[in-house]
């Protein structure tokens, strides 16, 4: 309880403190007054006009600098590099223009040979598990963080954990709980089994598997943050109509994350050809084309030897992959703007 | 208040974090000693690869330079050399070395990746003929640090290509040899009794411990290291499986690397075929093979005629009959595995068990229920596994208590046993040592000449053998002292490198065939790539994996299969018009 002296001393001190400020201001008041700019506010001057856009265009020269050289210049060269091969010119390797001839050879390989089309089938099966299995699963998951069920944290944190881990450390961790833990718990029940991923009936679906759990991270953290955007009053009502938690999820939270949903299937499809599904880092260089998608093959390409030679093919494939991932966005984005039910709110 | 504190924590986090990310830099921290003034010593700066066999075997030679040059008045005004050394895996090979080369501060390079052809055509490497050809004999030595013998004639044989370009001058030394090989351990074969008796044949063995009563190995030569080892590929299969009765895992390997094991087999393909005919498949000189054979799905081996190999039909090299009888046992190993007596470490094929890994398990598989006799990889290995020795050495399983040896490879014919027979090893040259061209007019020239030629005297070769564990390409010997630091395996494979009885091949050339396709030419895609199946264009250079997972009546690979499924990946057309492997890869020299 405040006495009277220490109603005095509060009086005291804030008196003093406001002439202190009191003094301050006249001073800026002076300062003002004295060097402050009395002219009345007129357009611009030419020079000023220009020397205003020098010192903007200085600002955005370096970032578009950057953007030409590193973006624009890169990209020109990789789709340039498409046409080109490499010949031994005066002794020494070089790269010529070379014409079609990688994409002859990408056309000849793919229409009459096998591995290619194993490559694409298995990238179309990553993703196509990933669309059915994946989405479906990291939706329910988000609902259920969403709604805060029963240890609803714990799963936020433990299914978002392997984004945050380096995907080697989490792949060794997985790869040893297979490989190792499986085999050491079949051993306790007195069978031997081979390690799982050493299988090759047994390889594709713990890739599958890993790679859906490692899918769930990002994905649970965006569909939980859109659905937390949802109106509560929405909920509210549709909770005193009766509406129970499934019916809830199907007709009114997936309607309303649809957007954030149908942004995710649009950038998914370009991760066909690229996605590598952790298989280098599971299996170095040594997965066949029995699991390996597009992305792991293409990677290899420019990644295994000791010459750049493979880079024109590898260039020319990726052009490839670019001409049909493109349509395939488009067309996949006109059909979601035709299903999505376009709630605003 | 509280915000406003909070913010300035905050602040001073995202500052500190921003700032570790500068904590990997380390300018200046590659030597160990402070750098002395330039003003006062003359500067040797070097740019060193630094790969797998680690820094200390040119740290220790630059530091014994210097002391042996401290008093030594290269430049006016400056006493002694100090040699600079930035170790770095950046822009330090390949074309990505090359490109630095214009603008480049360093006078010697230590590197990989570029070929003695490629560096002369650079314009920016010095001719380094009068070090590597100089002698302490000669009127006017280049160097007072050459030896009576020239650096160059105390290179191995094979080896001597490395360092010659097209115009017969030398650009660049080699520095270390690097292969594949399996390793045994040579106590574990004693301890158990698993010498092959002098009255074992080919379809019967017997055992003892006591190595007197050994046969006599592939040399057919008492008291030599193969005593008492499998002498044909026949006993090798009969000593495989009196491993495994054993409670021994015959052989591991790393799984995730799995092309140990096959580089490991390419040493029983080169060592069927002998010293000219593997040359030959690098060289493309027109040297003529006279088993190249056919195989149908039955087995039945037809000869072709002697064959004259030259670019235009190198791939006839496919055909060779050691590739397949090494297909045959790279079968029989795979087949183990469907059985219970395997013979490969389950590990062997997953993907959890990397080079380190499996080094460990190979380790410690001593002190194990069930230890294991032998081990694919690369001849670094013993140096890379340093620390998991070094966690055993307290229960005498360290380097030097443990005796691992390099695996004599037996003959597959009982004719080639004896005397008379030669070993081949296959090896490649890793690393290289060059100078800058811009040394020739630079004042410290002869301070940079001197180190190259100090670095390469026969008496350094032992001490960086022994630091790096990889054997220098040259004739050397290895005195006490770092004898007693070596353990048995360097040892023994210092002594397989350099015995009379074997010929080293390295698997390069420098024509230009070669040069265009190294990628194509090399351990994955030269020796056991294979296109096995005729209705599919899968390959594989894993033949134990591919026999392995295709056994089933359904899919099944054979021998057979897979031998023909080299020639295949070279010659198979994908359609009518289109160009083969081959015809591609000689299209770059055309």
């Amino acid at each position: 309880m405040k006495t009277n002296n220490d109603t005095q001393k509060v009086n005291i001190f804030s008196r003093a403190l406001a002439k202190v400020k009191g003094f301050f201001y006249d001073v800026k008041v002076k300062i003002h007054q004295k060097f402050g700019n009395k002219k009345p506010k007129t357009a611009l001057s030419k020079n000023r006009k220009v020397k205003r856009r020098i010192f903007y265009y200085s600002i955005a020269l370096l970032p578009i600098l950057h953007y030409l050289i590193f973006y624009i210049g890169v990209n020109f060269n990789s789709i340039m590099l498409a046409f080109k091969k490499w010949e031994m010119v005066d002794g020494n390797m070089e790269t010529v223009w070379g014409g079609a001839i990688n994409f002859k050879s990408i056309f000849d390989n793919f229409v009459y040979g096998t591995e290619l089309k194993d490559m694409l089938t298995n990238s179309l099966i990553y993703y196509v598990v990933g669309l059915i299995v994946g989405v479906p699963l990291a939706l329910f998951f988000s609902f259920y963080i969403y709604k805060k069920y029963f240890f609803s944290e714990f799963f936020r944190i433990v299914l978002f954990l392997p984004s945050m881990i380096s995907s080697v450390v989490t792949v060794f961790m997985y790869k040893y709980m297979i490989d190792h833990g499986l085999v050491d718990l079949a051993a306790e029940f007195g069978k031997e089994i081979m390690p799982p991923l050493s299988e090759p009936q047994f390889r594709r679906t713990f890739v599958i598997l890993f790679n859906i759990i490692m899918s769930f991270g990002t994905n649970i953290l965006m569909y939980a943050s859109a659905m937390t955007r949802i109106p509560v009053s929405v909920v509210e009502y549709a909770r005193l109509d009766g509406v129970k938690p499934f019916r809830e999820f199907i007709s009114i939270t997936i309607p309303l994350v649809f957007d954030t949903l149908s942004t995710f299937l649009i950038v998914g499809i370009s991760g066909i050809f690229t996605n590598q599904a952790n298989i280098y880092t599971m299996f170095s260089n040594t997965a066949d084309s029995t699991i390996a998608p597009l992305g792991y093959h293409l990677f290899l390409l420019t990644n295994m030897g000791t010459t750049e030679t493979n880079f024109p093919y590898a260039a020319a494939l990726g052009l490839i992959f670019t001409a049909v991932a493109i349509p395939l966005t488009f067309g996949l984005r006109w059909l979601l703007s035709k299903v999505n039910p376009d709630v605003q709110y | 208040m509280k915000k406003r504190v909070f913010t300035i924590i905050v602040s001073f986090i995202m500052a500190f974090a921003t700032c570790s990310v500068f904590a990997g830099c380390n300018v200046g921290a590659n030597n160990s000693n402070p750098k002395p003034s330039q003003s006062e010593t003359t500067y040797v700066k070097v740019l060193h690869y630094d790969a797998g066999y680690g820094r200390s075997y040119l740290e220790k030679t630059a530091r014994a330079f210097e002391d042996a040059v401290k008093d030594v008045e290269y430049e006016p005004g400056k006493k002694g050399v100090y040699i600079d050394i930035e170790h770095s895996q950046t822009n330090t090979t390949g074309a990505g070395l090359l490109e630095t080369l214009p603008s480049s501060p360093y006078d010697v390079f230590l590197s990989t990746g570029n070929d003695v052809e490629t560096l002369k055509n650079s314009g920016y490497i010095m001719d380094i003929s009068a070090i590597l050809n100089g002698t302490s004999a000669d009127a006017n030595p280049v160097s007072p640090f050459l030896d009576a013998t020239s650096i160059y004639d105390r290179m191995l044989a094979d080896a001597k290509g490395t360092a010659v370009a097209s115009d017969g001058k030398n650009y660049s030394l080699p520095i270390f040899l690097l292969s594949y090989h399996l390793y045994y351990d040579a106590q574990l074969v004693a301890d158990r009794g698993l010498y092959i008796r002098n009255d074992s044949t080919d379809t019967q063995l017997n055992f003892t411990k006591d190595v007197s009563l050994a046969q006599l190995g592939v040399d057919g030569l008492p008291n030599t290291a193969d005593d008492g080892l499998p002498e044909t590929y026949a006993q090798f299969y009969l000593w495989l499986a009196k491993i495994e009765d054993s409670n021994i895992t015959p052989i591991h390997y790393s799984g995730l690397y799995q092309q140990h094991m096959d580089f490991a087999l390419q040493q029983f393909w080169a060592d069927f075929e002998g010293r000219a005919n593997v040359k030959g498949c690098y060289t493309f000189d027109g040297t003529v093979m006279s088993d190249l054979i056919n195989v149908d799905s039955s087995g039945n081996v037809e000869y072709l005629e002697p064959t004259a190999i030259t670019v235009e039909n190198g791939y006839m090299v496919q055909k060779q009959e050691g590739r397949y009888r090494v297909m045959q046992l790279a079968k029989k190993l795979a087949d183990s595995m469907g059985t219970s007596d395997k013979w490969i470490h389950n590990y062997a094929f997953s993907g959890s068990e990397n080079h380190t890994e499996a080094q460990g398990t190979y380790v410690a598989s001593k002190f194990s229920q069930k230890p294991i006799m032998m081990f694919a990889d690369g001849s670094y290995w013993e140096a890379e596994a340093t620390d998991k020795f070094k966690s055993f050495e307290s229960r005498g399983g360290g380097k030097l208590n443990r005796k691992l040896a390099v695996l004599p490879i037996p003959k597959y014919s009982r004719d080639d046993v004896g005397t008379t027979s030669r070993a081949t090893v296959i090896a490649n040259c890793a690393q290289s040592m060059f100078m800058h061209k811009h040394v020739e007019n630079a004042t410290n020239k002869q301070a940079a000449i001197d180190f190259v030629a100090y670095f390469n005297k026969e008496d350094n070769m032992d001490m960086q053998h022994l630091e790096s564990a990889s054997m220098r390409p040259y004739n050397y010997e290895i005195d006490d002292e770092v004898s007693a630091n070596m353990s048995h395996l360097l040892k023994d494979y210092y002594n397989l490198f350099t015995s009379d009885r074997t010929d080293v091949v390295l698997t390069f050339d420098t024509n230009d065939f070669y040069r265009a396709n190294i990628d194509q030419l090399d351990l994955y895609y030269w020796v056991f790539y294979s296109q096995y199946r005729t209705t599919s264009d899968i390959k594989s250079y894993l033949s134990v994996k591919t026999f392995k997972e295709n056994n089933s009546h359904e899919n099944l690979v054979t021998a057979e299969d897979y031998f023909n499924g080299f020639y295949r990946y070279f010659t198979h057309r994908v359609t009518t018009g289109a160009s083969t492997v081959w015809e591609t890869m000689l299209a770059k020299i055309s």
